[in-house]
């Protein structure tokens, strides 16, 4: 019975290396007909040897050459590309530097947040938090916190303190949504952002409901 | 045998073990071989007559059966599919996510994203009162980029979206939190 799982077990991961092997090497020979320059195409493959050797994603590389030939780039601009997404793999990996679960999803997560430009610095005390945590949920609500309000027009150093207790005390969704329409009531109602983020912070801390917050925030108004 | 017990002296002993191994063993060995042998013939009949009834049904019967088999394989199947709907379990710190659009023109909408390798053809959405529909199970607490592929040539962006990426194509890609 063992034997057999084990047998299978073996089947399956010889299939699937094998099949990802195959679908690169079909990739590569589709990007062979598809680049006209042959200079621009050896590029993009030491590109990818080079992205083999350090370690980094693989597969990412090849999604961006998908996704490029999908919306009919030049060769050219795939290379680019691919020269972005290996400079922040190499932030990624850099962010990630000693932290004892550097798997591929954390390192998926912080590259999707580097791309969406939020600021390494940020990151990095985002990472530190979770090194102690151990919860990517967290740290990804924590990075899509601050991204949320620096689309709302916060600057991502206000709200960090918050995106800190997200993710040291694994504040849940509904507490995230609680946080994300304090703050912007603070807004409408015209407290000083550093004042908003501390009352905010305190009721969190204290384990304070939605509405006894508001009520703080309410009072701290100035007239 | 036991008759022959105990010889007198060392000699008649050796012989007397030694012929009484030999006759207990032939003997032990017949019956064993008859035994075995029986046993495999009787399995044999077993199975050859199994094969034969089978073969021996007349073929109508014969193709009920192999319709009843189909038709229960189909059966556990469709129980299968049906049981991946929205209430269904799904892998743990996994979501459920709807992707939902409507270009009332398109003849075919695709999925195409981080989550299946920006690969056209692999999910496909299917039209319901005028909409484009697709459900994906999705890991959560991951960032996606994703986009649409309208008559498998056009590639939109989801005009709807929470969050936007640039592309790096020259355009912006659509962002899905799965929270």
């Amino acid at each position: 019975m063992k034997n057999s799982k084990k047998a299978l077990t073996l089947i399956f991961l010889f299939l699937f290396v094998s099949g990802t092997l195959f679908a690169s090497r079909a990739l590569v020979k589709k990007l062979e007909t598809y680049c006209g320059s042959k200079i621009v195409l050896q590029r993009i493959k030491k590109l990818i040897n080079w992205a083999q050797r350090s370690g980094f994603i693989k597969q990412r590389f090849y999604d961006r050459i998908r996704e490029g030939m999908l919306r009919n780039a030049s060769c050219r601009i795939i290379l680019r590309v691919l020269q972005k997404e290996y400079q922040i793999q190499i932030k990624a990996k850099s962010l990630l530097h000693g932290t004892d679960c550097d798997c591929r999803d954390i390192r998926v997560l912080i590259i999707n947040f580097l791309y969406l430009k939020l600021k390494p610095g940020m990151l990095h005390i985002l990472v530190k938090n979770y090194r102690k945590n151990k919860s990517r949920i967290f740290l990804a609500r924590a990075g899509y916190f601050l991204l949320y309000m620096k689309k709302a027009g916060w600057k991502e150093f206000e709200v960090l303190p918050l995106a800190v207790i997200i993710i040291k005390n694994d504040i849940d969704k509904g507490r995230i949504e609680s946080i994300k329409r304090l703050l912007l009531h603070s807004r409408d109602i015209k407290i000083k952002r550093r004042k908003a983020v501390s009352i905010v912070l305190k009721g969190i801390k204290s384990n304070k409901s939605h509405r006894r917050i508001m009520n703080v925030l309410n009072e701290s108004r100035l007239f | 045998m036991k008759k022959n017990y105990p010889p007198k002296d060392d000699k008649k002993l050796f012989e007397s073990f030694i012929n009484a191994g030999i006759s207990i063993d032939s003997n032990v060995s017949r019956s064993l071989e008859d035994r075995i042998m029986t046993d495999i013939y009787n399995k044999k009949q077993i199975k050859k007559r199994w094969s034969l009834d089978w073969f021996q049904f007349p073929i109508r019967q014969r193709l009920a059966g192999i319709t009843a088999v189909f038709i229960l394989l189909f059966a556990g199947v469709f129980l299968i599919r049906m049981s991946s709907g929205t209430d269904a379990p799904f892998p743990e710190g996994s979501r459920l996510v709807s992707f939902k659009t409507s270009y009332p023109g398109a003849k075919t909408v695709c999925l195409v994203g981080d989550f299946n390798s920006w690969k056209k053809n692999s999910d496909c959405l299917k039209k319901v009162n005028g909409h484009w529909v697709i459900k994906k199970v999705l890991k959560a607490g991951q960032l996606y980029k994703y986009a649409f592929v309208i008559n498998n040539k056009r590639i939109l962006h989801d005009s709807h979206a929470n969050q936007y990426v640039d592309d790096e194509f020259g355009g912006r890609t659509a962002v899905v939190f799965v929270n």
